[in-house]
C-alpha cells in the first residue's frame, strides 16, 4: 500500500507540474493581453505609461524568466493581481478567499442532492428491475444526464420565477432566481433568503444525479447476482436485510468513487450555474476574467482548481486501492 | 422425394428467421432498431445533418440581416414578434429571423461536431493503439501526456485558441479536440491491451505477421467496439461544448447565429419574449437528448450483455 501511495503521489506531482506549465504557456504565450484593453475602447495610451506597466508586471522579461517567476510566486502562494476591471489591482489571493467559500457551498448542496437522489432512485430501480418504476426512472436518469446545464437553469428560473406566478401558483414562485443568501453558518444558509440556494443547487446537481443514478443501479444489479447474495437469502435473512446490508454496502464502491470525482466536476460546470444564477463563486469570477482578458486573475484562480482536482483524484485512487487490493498491483482505476 | 420434416426456407424468412445462422452486424442493427428512443435520436441526428447540408436553401432569410424598419404602430420591423407567416419562428431583438438563425446554428453545431469527432478519433486511435500495443516508454509518455491534458483547465485551452486565432469555428473546433482526444485514447488503449493478451493474437504473432497486419486485421476490428459505442456521446458532447463556451462568451461571439450565442442573448428577454430562449434552447436540448439516447442505444446493441445493467 505504501509503495502504491508513493508511486501515485509522484505521478500526481508530475501531472500538476505539467498542467500548470501548460496552462501558463497557453495564457502567457497568446497575443491578446489586458494592455490592449487598457484605458478602454481603443483610447491611445502614452507609450511611457504602457512601458511602465509592462515593466511593473514583468512582461518585458523573456518567457523562461517569466516562467520561473511564476513558479517562484506560486511557491510563496502569491497568485498575482488583477489587470482589468472589475478586479483591477486587486490581489488574486483575496479574490480567491472571497469566492472559494461560495463555490464550495454550492458544491456541497449539489453533491448532497446528487448522492441522496441518485442512490435512492438507483437502488429502487435495481430492486424493482424491469418494472414500470425501473423503466421510468432509468429513462429519466438517462434524459437528465443529457440536459445542458444552463438550459435547465434558465428554464427553472422561467418556470418558478415567472410562469408559476402568472398561473396562480404563488407558493411556487417563492424561489428567488438570482443571487446568494447573505449569511452562512458553514455550508448552511441562516438568513431569511436561504431559498436562493435551492434552484442553483438543483441545477448544478442535475447532470451528475442522472449519471450517479445509472451507476448505483448497475452496480447494485451486479452485486445482486453474486453468490453471497444467494447465501444470504438461503440462510433466511429478510429481503430488506439482504438488500440493504449485503447488497447496498458492496455496491457503494463505484458510487463513492463517482461522488469524489464529481466534486471536481462540480467545479468544472460551476461557471454555467454561477453565471445563470449570478452566484458569486470561483466559476463566474473565472468566466468574467476570461472574457475581459484579465489573464492574471483567470490564471491565478484556475491554479487552485487544478490543484484541488489533482488532489481529489489522488485521494479517490488511494481510497479505491484501500478498498480493492487488486488496484494496487495493476495501478489504476478500472 | 421430400422428407416430411424438411424446412421450408421461404416460410422461415417470412417469420423473420435468417437462413444464415448468425450475422453479428444484422443482429446489432436488429437490437438497435428495437430501441425506440435510440431510433428517434438517430432520426433527429440524420435530420440535423440534412438541415446542415441544405441550410442555405431552406433558411429563407440572411440570419444576420436586421429588420428595423419603423412600422405605423411605432414598433420596429419584426423585432421580438412571435411566429408569423413570413417569420416561422418569429424574430429576435434586432429583427433577425429566428428560423434562419436556428437553421444556421444547426449548421455550425454539425460542422463542429463532425470535424472534432473525426480529428479526435484519428488522434485518439493512433495514440491509443501505440500505447496499448507497444507498451514501454511510448506508453508511459502517451499516458502521462494524457493525464496532463486532462488536468489542464478547458478555460486555458479555449482562451489560448480564440485569442490567437479569433472567435470563429475553426479555432473553437481545434480547442474542443485539444480537450477531448484523451478519453478516446485511454479507452482504445485499454481495449487494445485486453485483446492483445488473447490467444488468437499470440497465434497471429507466431505465424510471423507484421505489427501493422496484426493491429489492422486482428486487434483493431475487436478493439474498436467500445469506441463505436462512445461515438453518440462524443457528438453530443462536442455540440454541447460549443454551446457552453459560446454561452459563456468565450466561444463564438454575437452576431454569429450559434445556439449557445442565441441562448445567451435571449436570457435578458425571457420574461417578455420567451420564444427567443425557447427556439435555440429547444433545438439544443432536443439535440443533446437525441445523441444521448442514440449513444445509449448503440452501446446496448453492440454489447447485449450490458443490456439493462449499464
Amino acid at each position: 500500500m505504501g509503495s502504491f501511495i508513493l508511486r501515485r503521489l509522484g505521478q500526481t506531482i508530475f501531472v500538476v507540474w505539467g498542467a500548470l506549465s501548460l496552462t501558463f504557456l497557453l495564457f502567457v504565450a497568446t497575443p491578446g493581453s489586458a494592455l490592449d484593453e487598457l484605458g478602454g475602447g481603443g483610447r491611445n495610451i502614452d507609450s511611457q505609461v504602457k512601458a511602465n506597466i509592462t515593466k511593473n508586471y514583468g512582461l518585458d522579461k523573456p518567457l523562461p524568466v517569466q516562467y520561473l517567476i511564476f513558479f517562484k510566486n506560486l511557491g510563496k502562494w502569491n497568485l498575482g493581481e488583477g489587470t482589468a476591471s472589475p478586479n483591477n489591482g486587486k490581489s488574486v489571493n483575496s479574490l480567491l478567499t472571497e469566492r472559494l467559500g461560495n463555490s464550495l457551498r454550492l458544491a456541497f448542496w449539489g453533491i448532497l442532492i446528487e448522492a441522496t437522489v441518485g442512490i435512492v432512485i438507483g437502488v429502487v430501480s435495481a430492486v424493482k428491475r424491469n418494472s414500470p418504476v425501473d423503466y421510468v426512472s432509468s429513462f429519466g436518469a438517462l434524459a437528465l444526464s443529457g440536459i445542458p446545464v444552463f438550459v435547465l437553469g434558465i428554464l427553472l428560473q422561467y418556470l418558478l420565477g415567472v410562469k408559476f406566478n402568472q398561473w396562480h401558483f404563488p407558493q411556487w414562485a417563492k424561489f428567488p432566481i438570482q443571487g446568494i443568501p447573505s449569511k452562512w453558518w458553514g455550508p448552511i444558509p441562516i438568513s431569511s433568503d436561504w431559498k436562493k440556494v435551492v434552484l442553483p443547487a438543483f441545477t448544478i446537481a442535475s447532470v451528475s444525479t442522472g449519471v450517479l443514478t445509472r451507476i448505483s443501479r448497475s452496480s447494485l444489479l451486479e452485486v445482486l447476482r453474486a453468490d453471497y447474495m444467494r447465501t444470504a437469502r438461503a440462510k433466511g435473512l429478510s429481503e430488506r436485510r439482504v438488500i440493504l446490508k449485503h447488497g447496498l454496502r458492496n455496491s457503494l464502491i463505484p458510487v463513492v468513487t463517482t461522488l469524489g470525482i464529481d466534486l471536481g466536476v462540480a467545479f468544472g460546470i460551476a461557471p454555467l450555474t454561477e453565471t445563470v444564477f449570478n452566484w458569486p463563486g470561483l466559476g463566474s469570477a473565472i468566466t468574467g476574467a476570461a472574457s475581459s482578458q484579465d489573464i492574471p486573475v483567470a490564471l491565478g484562480l484556475l491554479i487552485p482548481v487544478v490543484l484541488a482536482i489533482a488532489i481529489l483524484s489522488l485521494l479517490v485512487d488511494i481510497a479505491f486501492a484501500y478498498l480493492d487490493p487488486r488496484v494496487r498491483v495493476t495501478g489504476g482505476r478500472a | 422425394m421430400n422428407a416430411p420434416d424438411q424446412i421450408d426456407q421461404s416460410k422461415l424468412l417470412d417469420e423473420g428467421f435468417d437462413p444464415i445462422p448468425f450475422n453479428p452486424r444484422k443482429d446489432t442493427w436488429r437490437r438497435f432498431r428495437r430501441n425506440k428512443a435510440a431510433m428517434l435520436g438517430a432520426l433527429w441526428g440524420i435530420t440535423l445533418a440534412v438541415v446542415a447540408v441544405i441550410g442555405p436553401v431552406i433558411q429563407r432569410y440572411d440570419p444576420t440581416k436586421l429588420d428595423l424598419n419603423l412600422n405605423p404602430d411605432g414598433t420596429l420591423g419584426c423585432t421580438l414578434k412571435g411566429p408569423t407567416k413570413e417569420h416561422w419562428l418569429g424574430c429576435d431583438l434586432l429583427g433577425r429571423d429566428l428560423w434562419s438563425r436556428v437553421v444556421n446554428g444547426a449548421r455550425i453545431s454539425m460542422t463542429i461536431a463532425l470535424s472534432t469527432l473525426v480529428v479526435s478519433l484519428v488522434i485518439g486511435l493512433v495514440l491509443g493503439a501505440v500505447a496499448g500495443y507497444s507498451g514501454g516508454r511510448a506508453e508511459t509518455i502517451i499516458m502521462r501526456l494524457n493525464d496532463v491534458f486532462s488536468a489542464v483547465p478547458y478555460f486555458a485551452v479555449i482562451l489560448a485558441f480564440t485569442s490567437t486565432f479569433g472567435n470563429s469555428i475553426l479555432p473553437l473546433a481545434a480547442a474542443i479536440v485539444t480537450i477531448g482526444w484523451m478519453s478516446t485514447a485511454r479507452l482504445f488503449r485499454s481495449s487494445v491491451l485486453q485483446i492483445n493478451n488473447l490467444d488468437y493474437v499470440e497465434a497471429a504473432r507466431a505465424s510471423g505477421l507484421t505489427t501493422f497486419q496484426i493491429l489492422r486485421h486482428h486487434i483493431a476490428p475487436n478493439a474498436i467496439q467500445p469506441i463505436i459505442a462512445s461515438v453518440g456521446a462524443s457528438i453530443g458532447g462536442a455540440i454541447l461544448s460549443e454551446a457552453v463556451f459560446s454561452f459563456l462568451g468565450i466561444g463564438l461571439l454575437p452576431p454569429t447565429p450559434s445556439w449557445g450565442v442565441m441562448v445567451g442573448e435571449a436570457r435578458d428577454y425571457i420574461t417578455t419574449s420567451p420564444h427567443l430562449f425557447f427556439v435555440p434552447a429547444g433545438a439544443l436540448l432536443i439535440t443533446t437528448l437525441a445523441f444521448t439516447f442514440m449513444g445509449d442505444g448503440i452501446r446496448d446493441a453492440l454489447d447485449p450483455k450490458l443490456r439493462g445493467i449499464a
